[in-house]
């Protein structure tokens, strides 16, 4: 008995060690441009965690698909279409399309734009600032031109802010534990 | 316990009230300290679970984006908490994610062993410290653990801290109970305290005549009041038993002087009895002798002297039944007309006759000028008063050699008449005035040691001066004479114009043809009566008892007169009255007994016998008697 869980508490203590080494090594040598794009396209499924949709988007029907648009050309398309195929998102299916026409975003969750819809921003904009549509971007500026939240590195690490009065207007509720842990960008001016 | 039995009753109830109050003050506490204390290790511990919680909650979006900085930047807030000296972030994986500690000796263990094992938050309490692990989940999604180690020593401190103000508290109210109970106190033990110290004031000085004052209505004010009861009582018996005490004193005094007195009395009496009984027997020997040589003038001489022998004997006896009959307060007084004059001349006749008789011819015995010139009728016991002052006139010549006696009266008022016997006799000692109306109490000393007698005269003649109502005393000179005064009630009836004739009794006495019966037991005292009645001529016939007198009544209706003994065999005097007096009830009885003891001669009245005589008879008494009784009657035959 006590050498079987001695056995068990070294096996247990050995899958530590690895793991601690592979974050370690993660950490170490940085991100890989492919893995940048794993890990915001993970990153699209946690910011689900803090925003709840409005009930049209019918968040509540599992049978309804979870659908996440890209428009524009980025690599992350590739990563979110690898993730997603066999990953739940609030219990729904994920739905990852690619769009160039604006209104197919209709009934979408979340709204990729790339940065080559930089001078396409405000159309785009324009259009889903009213809706349910979690606007998700990658390139500088983006944020504070009105996209909800936007991804950019610091320091070597992912990082991400928030236009919060984009937020405010947006039907979408957002948790403040997301907000607490981006960068702000337009924060609600008090009166 | 010993101890608390020795201590007063006030620090009695001053330590029970104590006691209580502090055995319920410490109870008190000691529930409101556990308490206090549980609920304040209950507030720290939620107080920091609290924190934590939203800690772990804070912390779940650096979580999430595997933001390291921004979770140590939110626990780096722990700080602010007191007490708190680490806060340690393991992701879901159990990999140490971020930590605060407080300083940086403390140690942060950099694994969390099997994440997944805490479903809820735990808590643990240990002496040092308060331990919270807090399982972080948001939205279903576990995201790691929170840990949080606080210095419980804060709470320790803050018991001690608590615990300190609780004993001072408990201090200051036993304080407080002290002073109120050493006020409140007394009205329980002063009372207490109050009796005991009268008690021991009682049993100290033995005055029971001390009340207590009852204040209160309660156990204790009836505790007073029967106490005072009880003292009430005590003082009521004390006094009933110093009266009966007293009583029994005076009632054993009385005892053993009637005891000391009979004594004496008896020797008294002996000495008294045996003085004239010693001439008495002495002479009568001397007589009888046969070849003695005895001239005839001698042998009267002798006779005489063994009649006053015989006169004395008999005068001593007859004092001893008045002593007893006044003792016994059997005399009575029978108070009736009186000739005071012929009544003292009588005495002074007497008198002459025992001057003769006892040689003292040379003193004179005089009368005073009232008693011969008045006429005064009072109203008293004339046997009494005749007795009264023959004792005094006895006893003044016993004690005067020469010169006289004079007796008389004056009236002093119309209340009072005052009586006197004044001798010229050897007097006494002024110191022996009173003494002499004692009883047996003789003026005896060297020089009078010849003056005899049992000492008794003054003693009758004061005890029946004061039956007749009034007060006897003496005045007296030694060696000059004395004086004794009696007043009496002055009763005046009336005042007789002449002298009444004095009785003269005729000596004569001739019952040639008269029967006289006399029934007697003792032959000498038979002899004695028909000598007597010889020169009378009767005729007499003798009985030996009672039986025999009746049934020679009956026989001889010719018997003019009975002279009954009262003490005979077979019958005695008073039952053969009963019967002669049945027979014939007009035929005079006479009795003739030696008892002269209060009630017999009553009881002989009653039984129907017309006079008495008391034996022993003198001739002259017997034929007078008699006399009245036989000329009464008609001759028979």
């Amino acid at each position: 008995m006590a050498s079987k869980k001695l056995t068990y508490n070294y096996n247990t203590l050995c899958k530590k060690i690895i793991l601690i080494l592979m974050l370690m090594f993660v950490s170490a040598y940085g991100f890989t441009q492919a893995n940048v794009y794993v890990l915001k396209a993970v990153y699209l499924e946690k910011f689900t965690r803090f925003v709840s949709w409005p009930e049209e988007s019918r968040m509540d029907n599992p049978e309804l698909p979870f659908i996440i648009a890209v428009i524009g050309r980025t690599p992350l398309t590739e990563n979110l279409e690898q993730i997603y195929s066999n990953q739940k998102i609030n219990n729904k299916k994920v739905e990852v399309k690619r769009i160039s026409n604006l209104y197919e975003i209709e009934n979408v969750h979340i709204l990729v734009i790339a940065e080559t819809e930089r001078k396409n921003l405000q159309n785009i904009l324009a259009l889903t600032k009213k809706s349910p549509v979690l606007t998700i971007s990658e390139a500088p500026n983006f944020a504070e031109k009105g996209v909800l939240i936007n991804f950019y590195e610091d320091r070597n690490k992912l990082r991400f802010e928030i236009n919060e009065t984009a937020v405010l207007q947006s039907p979408l509720q957002m948790s403040f534990y997301l907000l607490n842990s981006a960068k702000i960008v337009n924060p609600i001016k008090e009166n | 316990m010993k101890l608390f039995q020795k201590i007063s009753i006030k620090n009695k109830i001053i330590t029970i009230i104590l006691l209580v109050s502090t055995v319920t003050m410490i109870i008190g506490f000691t529930l409101v300290g556990i308490s206090d204390i549980k609920s304040l290790k209950q507030e720290m511990l939620l107080n920091n679970l609290m924190n934590t919680k939203l800690i772990g909650e804070y912390v779940v979006a650096p979580l999430t984006f595997d933001d390291n900085e921004g979770a140590e930047n939110i626990l780096s807030k722990l700080s602010t908490i007191p007490g708190v000296n680490k806060g340690t972030l393991y992701d879901r994986n159990g990999v140490l994610f971020a930590f605060y500690k407080k300083s940086d000796d403390i140690f942060v263990n950099p694994l969390y062993e099997n994440p997944d094992e805490l479903e809820v938050s735990r808590t643990n309490f240990s002496k040092s410290a308060l331990l919270i692990e807090h399982p972080i989940v948001y939205e279903n999604f576990r995201y790691g653990i929170i840990i949080i180690e606080v210095d419980a020593s804060l709470l320790t401190e803050k018991m001690k801290e608590y615990i300190f103000i609780l004993f001072g508290i408990l201090i200051g109210m036993i304080v407080f109970s002290f002073i109120l109970a050493n006020r409140l106190q007394k009205p329980i033990s002063q009372p207490i305290l109050e009796l005991a110290k009268l008690t021991r004031k009682i049993s100290g000085e033995g005055d029971y005549s001390v009340r207590i004052e009852s204040k209160s209505n309660d156990e204790i004010g009836i505790l007073y009041d029967n106490f005072n009861e009880m003292l009430q009582q005590i003082l009521n018996r004390e006094a009933a038993r110093d009266e009966a005490e007293k009583k029994l004193v005076e009632a054993k005094e009385k005892a053993e002087e009637s005891d000391r007195l009979k004594s004496a009395f008896l020797a008294n009496m002996s000495h008294e009895i045996r003085t004239p009984m010693n001439a008495i027997l002495g002479f009568a020997e001397l007589i009888t002798v046969p070849d003695s040589e005895i001239t005839p003038s001698e042998k009267e001489s002798f006779i005489k002297l063994i009649r006053s022998g015989g006169d004395n004997l008999l005068r001593l006896i007859d004092d001893i039944i008045d002593i007893s009959k006044i003792e016994a307060g059997q005399i009575k007084i029978h108070k009736k007309e009186c000739n005071l004059n012929q009544t003292l001349k009588e005495i002074q006749q007497s008198f002459f006759e025992i001057r003769k008789h006892k040689g003292k011819e040379q003193i004179d015995i005089l009368l005073n000028e009232n008693a011969r010139s008045q006429n005064i009728v009072i109203k008293t016991d004339p046997l009494r008063l005749n007795q009264i002052l023959t004792n005094l006139i006895d006893n003044a010549v016993k004690f005067t050699e020469k010169g006289f006696i004079e007796f008389g009266y004056e009236i002093l008022n119309e209340e009072k008449i005052l009586f006197y016997v004044k001798d010229t006799g050897v007097g006494m000692d002024h110191k022996k005035k009173d003494l002499v109306f004692d009883r047996f109490t003789k003026i005896e000393d060297d020089k009078t040691r010849l003056y005899r007698g049992a000492g008794l005269g003054l003693a009758i003649s004061k005890s029946l001066v004061e039956l007749l109502g009034g007060s006897i005393w003496v005045e007296s000179i030694l060696g000059e004479g004395s004086t004794f005064y009696f007043g009496l009630p002055f009763d005046k009836l009336k005042e007789l114009e002449k002298p009444e004739k004095p009785l003269v009794i005729s000596e004569d006495y001739n019952w040639a043809n008269r029967t006289i019966l006399i029934a007697e037991d003792e032959p000498a005292n038979v002899i004695y009566i028909e000598e007597v009645l010889k020169i009378t001529k009767a005729k007499v016939l003798r009985a030996m008892n009672g039986k025999e007198a009746v049934e020679i009544f009956k026989r001889n209706n010719d018997i003019d007169i009975v002279i009954m003994d009262i003490k005979m065999p077979e019958m005695d005097g008073y039952e053969a009255t009963k019967q002669i007096k049945k027979l014939n009830k007009d035929i005079p009885v006479i009795s003739q007994t030696a008892y002269a003891m209060p009630g017999d001669i009553d009881k002989g009245l009653d039984s129907g016998m017309n006079d008495y005589l008391v034996k022993p008879v003198k001739p002259k008494i017997l034929l007078s008697v008699l006399n009245k009784y036989l000329n009464r009657l008609s001759p028979t035959g």
